[in-house]
């Protein structure tokens, strides 16, 4: 297994996402791959509150959200963090498992610091991640030194570049910097929901080659999907490397 | 059931199809009205259909972030099938086959065609209107 693999393995389901509005909602199609994730618009007279979009899986209806939530995960103007709100957990809860093909790094972080959140507010377990570019992990430097300085979180951040120089060595953080060119490309997040599985979650995705500052991947809240990639990244990675 | 004769034969085509009064009950509850306002742009729709649309667009229209679940389907479904679609179809605004999960609309007369529309326009209204207020609060 490579992560490679973990991403064509999800990129194999299928789900709809129909839009039930007025307009067509054109961000959703640029965002998503349309193998994994057919996208379809069902139009409705105009009542005010701009519509719904719903999912469904293999048929079934997974759930709906108001348009609102997805312009707030999608159009969030530039420089914007994007903040975890209810509403984006539940339409990150519908979409997870859906294969996004063009986000960028801010709706990376969004979606990253989302199963930080997670992972704090549990407070035990493993959370693992990794930052494919230098600069990104810069930016969520404070956020892991504040998770392991705060929580009885096992934290496990991979880099190619070793930052331990950079962070203050807190009890429960620990450095990998292996040599894997996958470790270079991929971005992951993975946290093993601690004493509550149900709150396991994972992020991956790879930056594109035909489209830089752009990441196709996908997101998970199916606790043997996330265990199956924590125990690879731990086998595979699993000792610090020795500074 | 009355006797048939020519005198309620002519009555009854004087008549409208649907009463003023079950036309108004048929929209009185938001489920109803908004199972119509979909139906009016298809004509026909399934149970299963109106099902997604009526909890999804409810949950909308009640926050427009607002979120349907599973649960909240499988309940809108069961509230469809047993009370609101057997009500629209005894005020005569739609068919619906129990069997098949089929609906169509009837043809609406002029009056509901008009209060439905305007009860969008006034839906819109109060939608703008709660924008602007929840702006003004942030500003």
């Amino acid at each position: 297994m490579t992560l490679e693999a973990f991403l064509d393995d999800i990129a194999a389901r299928e789900k709809t996402i129909t839009v039930y509005a007025p307009e067509p909602y054109e961000p959703l199609e640029a965002q998503f791959e349309t193998r994994n994730v057919a996208i379809e618009h069902e139009p409705l007279p105009d009542d005010g509150s701009g519509g719904f979009v719903v999912v469904t899986e293999g048929g079934e209806f997974a759930g709906s959200v108001g348009i609102n939530a997805v312009r707030d995960l999608f159009e969030v103007p530039n420089g914007n963090a994007i903040v975890a709100t209810d509403a984006t957990r539940a339409l990150m809860d519908l979409l997870a498992e859906t294969t996004f093909v063009s986000f960028d790094k801010r709706r990376m972080l969004g979606a990253t610091r989302e199963i930080e959140d997670r992972a704090y507010r549990t407070g035990t377990g493993t959370l693992r991640t990794g930052f494919q570019r230098f600069d990104a992990l810069a930016a969520q430097r404070e956020v892991y030194e504040s998770l392991a300085a705060n929580s009885s979180l096992d934290v496990h951040v991979y880099a190619l570049r070793d930052w331990s120089a950079e962070v203050p060595v807190a009890e429960g953080l620990t450095i990998h910097t292996p040599h894997a060119a996958e470790v270079g490309a991929f971005w992951f997040v993975v946290f093993d929901g601690g004493d509550d599985p149900e709150q396991a979650c994972a992020l991956l995705a790879a930056e594109r080659d035909d489209d830089p500052g752009r990441f196709r991947g996908f997101w998970t809240y199916d606790s043997e999907a996330v265990a199956d990639l924590d125990a690879y990244l731990s086998a595979a990675y699993g000792s610090p490397r020795k500074r | 059931m009355e006797p048939e004769g020519s005198t309620d034969a002519d009555e009854a085509a004087n008549e409208p199809a649907v009463s003023v009064d079950a036309g108004f009950d048929a929209i009185a509850d938001a489920r109803r009205r908004y199972a119509l306002y979909y139906l009016r742009e298809r004509e026909s729709a399934t149970l299963d259909e109106l099902a997604t649309v009526v909890t999804g667009w409810l949950a909308a229209r009640n926050d427009p972030d607002g979120a349907g679940s599973r649960a909240d389907r499988d309940r809108t479904r069961i509230d469809l099938h047993h009370v609101q679609l057997p009500t629209l179809a005894s005020a005569g605004v739609i068919s619906y086959d129990d069997q098949t999960g089929g609906v169509e609309l009837e043809s609406l007369p002029a009056f509901l065609d008009g209060v439905l529309d305007q009860s969008l326009a006034d839906e819109r209204a109060a939608a703008e209107r709660e924008r602007r207020e929840s702006t003004d609060e942030r500003g």
